[in-house]
């Protein structure tokens, strides 16, 4: 099969969906001519035009609350946040108006958008520019949030968000744009609620989002070279979340790690762990036991922003440690 | 150049100069770092704009406040900082200003009124207009300049503080430097209308001036801070100027947004340092030869300081969770 | 004036602390009460305040040291500057360390451990009020483990002059929780449970059904005075503790296995699935355990194998020659006489109780009334091969025929008969059961 870059597959999904589509618009900053400083849209005004690829002032509340209300009234507007830091600028039309509009209309008005921005650290990027905000996204019902761990994923996931009628949100890792995967030339989709187990095994289960299934599955080769064999699970999408593969594959291997670029704390290593040790619990062998970007700002200096996320380091030396059966966070 | 010789000491006008050189050289020592893979991340280039920093800092005493923003290696300088402290910022040592936090987009000289420099666009103007409300509450006389770029300008907290700051009379100048672009897009593509007039939509007395004259740039900033001293602010000031180099390290074929020819022009004709060197030697202010030796000395400055901070340590991991919150000292220990 | 800042022992048995994290820093000015380090013992971690007001100096260990418990490890000074050497500490707020109210003596009444792995019990309620009245059979309060509510006896009577812990307490097994005074009080206490209050009661100190020939404990005297007041976090009880995963548990429960039979043989903990079969070994080994144990006894098992060859020609002899003698009176006299000079010995056989005031002498082993020192369950000439029967208010024995050999097998709770004395009894018993001829003499 054909490998092309996560950057080129997003690209793809959006033209496919264009073309299909013609009330799905894209909206940002430098989306046009620019493609984003990410380069992921190149191309894109040329087959569409300015009017459906629509270059927008530095005004992030702006162009989300009309993407909010061009959606309500028949668009599927693409909206494109440069970085996913900037979703604290967007918080009120993303949390206030478009994730509660279905509800608070009793089922009556939609807001078909979908929000794409990225995620994740060592851009030495600063506290600014390389937060994993996902989990606060999540946190908010009515907003569905997927999170691609490759190119096969970003396309197949953002296809399927554009055709879904409720607000979106998707993370695109921004160290992988130039990733490569193996994407068919024919169309297809990925249906939300969906997990994908990456690799089957049977003495523990690594959960990993995003850019951390490569961190998993680094760490499950590792692992076999130890003789121990992880399962490696991507849910795709955090909500819905696919609970039942999750927590089946826990009841297989009664030892889970849920590595997340989050951070740690009330993040979605906590929430996958909390419903693994709620409905597995008999079946778990160790603590089910959580790793996320430490609980800091993403500092500049190399030195520390490398250190504050998670590792196939630090994944394997922690599946080896539940393995084998040490006390862990035990008095 | 304005025609200005009376009001400006040789003094003042030979640091005017020696500051826009420093900011020059660190630009170009940065630029440096970045293509030979030294410095960690990426960076915005202030040069071409260094009027703007310097003839506005140059009217403000240390204890005024400013904020900065993604393109603020320019302000700091201009506020007085140091070269070493400001290379061992830019990769991330232990001796940076933010001990290696904040890097490029944050480097600031907190100890000289410098409140920081902010990657969100726009994101400092609340910042700064609440200094200014702490200088008013507090009467010390303190004024507050905002730097933030045309691209600000369309962030709807501008007009929110704004309104507040007119309302309440606050000792703030909005320093919006116009260098004609927005990342990769055209200003006049982004903003409708004249940007001064929206802030005299608030009553807010605005001036445009010309950004590549660092005497005018001064000498309009005396007055309008020491009016805003006497409560007569808020003031608004657009300074057009321009950026020689890509929207950051590494924006190079910038060609699709941004003619060759246009960036020629400007650096040969419009050129701040150019300028007040032609203007410094014209009043008889300084010689070639003592400007030359000015830049030698500056440039050796900086040299050193750049092989001071590749030398230098890098935080250690333990600081990695210090510095979360005021009074916890390793937020994970 | 200046306060010595020191390692604080926060554990039973602990020599060292290791100091975690400072929580100010040398020359920083902190407030009594404030968090100033933070330490770990062997179980647990702990905030240790600041004692006065005032600046920290002569900081002398660093995070991540282990300190000997008592030693000095910075010091808390009027001014930022360190104090000149020599200066003493001024030791008052260490004396000052605030002291548990003084507690009315009597037995005191610990958190049982009542099921497996089990740390802790809530206390549900009490079914008494402070200064009633209590006798040894009555129910003293209830306590919820993670199985179930089990109603504990007071195991003493008496008054119940202390309530230590309050309903919805989550308290450490082994932990005292109440007090019964021989006498009256006047003023019972009753309060929520708080750890530092007493000292856990000891590993072999009795449990709730204790008899009352256990001595009553007096309840000693708080902690060492260098220990200073810590924060409340509790110190989990040492005994009683079986770590193991949720799935080995499941599959423990599934079996019906006991992991405190595993936690026995010294398996080393926390167990997990892969532990499995040597927990159904530990099981078979230990054999079939009573469920009746009283709740929280330590039961000493000790069996004997025997020829019943002379013993039975030895009851044809007695039954023949001494009028008053049965087989159950016999051997009541043997197991009474293995205990004591004199002792009351009930013999369980084919359903019928007979009770026994035993003496040396066959002739002069009558039958009484009364509560028995020792109780017999005589199991020969039953299908029965193997029995291992609860100790009730008397250590009992259990005789069964296996094979060829009579099997004798004791069961006593610490507090009925201590090990060592158990085995003197059921070996002097075996021996004149083996070679009645002994019993003569
Ligand atoms: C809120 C926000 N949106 C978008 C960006 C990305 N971004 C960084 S600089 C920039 C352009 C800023 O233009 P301008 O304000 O004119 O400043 P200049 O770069 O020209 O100095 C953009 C869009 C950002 N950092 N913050
Ligand atoms: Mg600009």
């Amino acid at each position: 099969m054909r490998k092309i870059t996560l950057s080129k597959a997003v690209n793809e999904a959006l033209a496919e969906e264009m073309r299909h589509d013609e009330t799905v618009i894209i909206l940002g900053e430098d989306v046009a001519e620019a493609g984003t400083p990410f380069k992921v849209l190149s191309g894109l005004v040329e087959e569409f035009g300015t009017e459906r690829v629509i270059d927008t002032p530095i005004s992030e509340p702006g162009f989300m609350g009309i993407g909010v209300g061009a959606a309500m009234t028949g668009m599927r507007p693409v909206v494109d946040l440069m970085f996913g830091d900037f979703i604290f600028l967007i918080m009120d039309q993303l949390c206030n108006q478009a994730a509660k509009t279905h509800y608070m209309s009793g089922g009556k008005l939609n807001v078909p958008l979908v929000l794409r921005t990225n995620m994740g650290a060592t851009r030495r990027s600063a506290a600014q520019h390389s937060q994993s905000l996902h989990a606060i996204v999540a946190h908010i019902p009515g907003l569905k949030v997927a999170m691609p761990s490759s190119a096969y994923e970003a396309k197949g996931l953002l296809k399927t968000a554009i055709r879904d009628d409720n607000p979106v949100v998707i993370f695109e890792d921004k160290l992988m744009y130039q990733d490569s995967a193996e994407v068919p030339e024919e169309e297809y989709s990925i249906p939300f609620g969906e997990a994908c187990i990456k690799r089957e095994g049977t003495d523990i289960t690594l959960i990993g989002t995003s850019s951390m299934v490569q961190v998993c599955e680094k760490a499950a080769e590792m692992l076999q070279a130890e003789g121990i064999s992880a399962e490696v699970i991507d849910p795709r999408t955090i909500v819905p979340l696919d609970e039942k593969t999750l927590v089946e594959s826990a009841k297989k291997t009664g030892r889970v790690i849920v590595v997340d670029e989050g951070h740690q704390s009330f993040g979605v290593t906590s929430e996958i762990a909390s419903r693994i040790n709620e409905q597995a619990f008999y079946h778990l062998d160790a603590p089910t036991t959580r790793i996320g970007a430490m609980d800091v700002p993403i500092p500049f200096s190399p030195a520390l922003e490398d250190i504050t996320v998670p590792t196939p380091e630090r994944v394997f030396e922690q599946a080896k440690k539940l393995v084998s059966g040490e006390l862990i966070n035990a008095a | 150049m304005s025609n200005a010789k009376k009001k400006v000491s040789a003094d003042d006008a030979l640091r005017m100069f020696r500051q826009m050189v420093r900011i020059r050289t660190f630009e170009n020592n940065a630029n440096q770092l970045y293509l030979s893979a030294k410095m960690p991340g990426l960076t915005h280039m202030y040069s071409g704009e260094e009027a703007v920093a310097v003839g506005i800092c140059e009217a403000l005493l240390p204890t005024d406040k400013i904020t900065s923003t993604h393109r603020g290696h320019g302000h700091c300088v201009a506020k007085g900082a140091d070269f070493k402290a400001m290379f061992c910022e830019l990769l991330g040592k232990e001796e940076g200003y933010c001990r290696g936090k904040g890097g490029s987009m944050h480097i600031a000289d907190q100890s000289n009124g410098n409140l920081g420099a902010n990657a969100i666009v726009g994101g400092s103007l609340g910042i700064a207009t609440g200094a200014a409300l702490t200088s008013k509450l507090k009467k010390t006389g303190d004024v507050a300049v905002c730097f933030f770029g045309d691209g600000a300008t369309a962030q709807g907290l501008m007009y929110e503080v704004m309104n507040m700051a007119a309302l309440w009379k606050l000792p703030v100048i909005y320093a919006c430097e116009n260098n004609g672009y927005s990342e990769y897009t055209k200003t006049e593509e982004i903003a409708a209308g004249s940007i001064t007039a929206r802030a005299e939509a608030f009553g807010i007395e605005s001036h445009q001036v010309d950004g590549q004259d660092v005497i005018a740039v001064n000498e309009l900033s005396r007055t309008l801070v020491d009016r805003a001293r006497k409560g007569e602010g808020p003031f608004f000031l657009e300074l057009m100027t321009y950026r020689y180099h890509g929207h950051h390290v590494g924006d190079i074929n910038r060609e699709y947004y941004r003619a060759k020819s246009e960036e020629e022009d400007w650096r040969e004709n419009r050129d701040p340092i150019i300028r007040m060197r032609a203007w410094l030697i014209e009043n008889k202010y300084a010689t070639e030869a003592e400007l030359d030796e000015l830049s030698k000395e500056v440039t050796e400055d900086a040299e050193a300081a750049v092989a001071y901070a590749l030398d230098a340590p890098y935080p250690d991991v333990s600081e990695v969770d210090m510095h979360v919150y005021t009074d916890i000292e390793h937020v994970l220990a | 004036m200046r306060h010595d800042i020191i390692m604080p022992a926060l554990g039973m048995a602990q020599d060292t602390g290791t100091l975690l994290a400072w929580h100010k820093s040398e020359g920083e000015a902190v407030t009594q009460g404030e968090t100033l380090f933070e330490v770990e013992t062997d179980k647990s971690t702990m905030e240790v305040e600041a004692p006065a007001s005032g600046f920290l100096v002569s900081v002398s260990a660093r995070d991540g040291d282990e300190i000997p418990v008592g030693q000095v490890i910075a010091i808390i000074s009027d001014t930022a500057d360190a104090p000149a050497p020599g200066e003493t500490a001024d030791k008052e707020p260490v004396e000052a360390a605030q002291k548990p109210d003084s507690l009315p003596t009597g037995k005191p009444i610990i958190m049982p451990v009542l099921g497996m792995s089990q740390d802790s019990g809530v206390l549900v309620g009490w079914n008494k009020e402070p200064g009633d009245a209590v006798k040894q059979h009555d129910i003293l309060f209830e306590v919820e483990t993670d199985k179930s509510v089990v109603e504990v006896p007071a195991g003493v009577d008496g008054y119940l002059a202390a309530r230590l812990a309050a309903a919805g307490d989550d308290v450490p097994t082994g932990e005292t929780i109440a007090i019964i005074s021989e006498d009256p009080v006047s003023d019972p206490v009753d309060r929520a449970y708080s750890s530092s209050a007493v000292p856990t009661a000891s590993a072999d100190q009795p449990s709730v059904e204790v008899s009352e020939k256990a001595p009553a404990t007096t309840v000693a005297e708080p902690a060492a005075p260098k220990q200073p007041e810590v924060s409340r976090r509790r110190e989990p009880a040492p005994e009683g503790k079986v770590l193991a995963s949720p799935k080995l548990k499941r599959l423990a429960h599934q079996a019906g296995y006991d992991l405190a039979h595993l936690a026995a043989t010294g398996h080393p903990q926390p167990f997990h699935a892969r532990d499995f079969e040597a927990l159904r070994q530990a099981h078979e080994k230990a054999g079939k355990r009573s469920e009746f144990a009283a709740p929280g006894a330590v039961i000493t098992r000790l069996s004997a194998r025997v020829s019943p060859v002379a013993l039975d020609a030895f009851l044809d002899w007695a039954t023949g020659h001494i009028e008053s003698a049965s087989d159950a009176s016999v051997i009541a006299a043997f197991a009474g006489a293995s205990l004591a000079d004199q002792a009351t010995v009930r013999i369980n056989r084919r359903g019928t109780s007979e009770t026994y005031s035993a003496r040396q002498r066959l002739s002069e082993t009558v039958a009484t009334e009364g509560e028995p020192d020792v109780i017999i369950h005589d199991l020969r000439g039953t299908f029965i091969s193997s029995a291992e029967l609860p100790p009730e208010s008397a250590p009992v024995i259990a005789i069964v025929s296996s094979g060829d050999e009579l099997m004798l097998t004791l069961t006593c709770t610490n507090a009925l008969l201590a090990g060592k004395d158990a085995a003197v009894v059921l070996d002097n018993f075996a021996g004149r059961m083996a070679d009645p001829i002994r019993h003569l003499f």
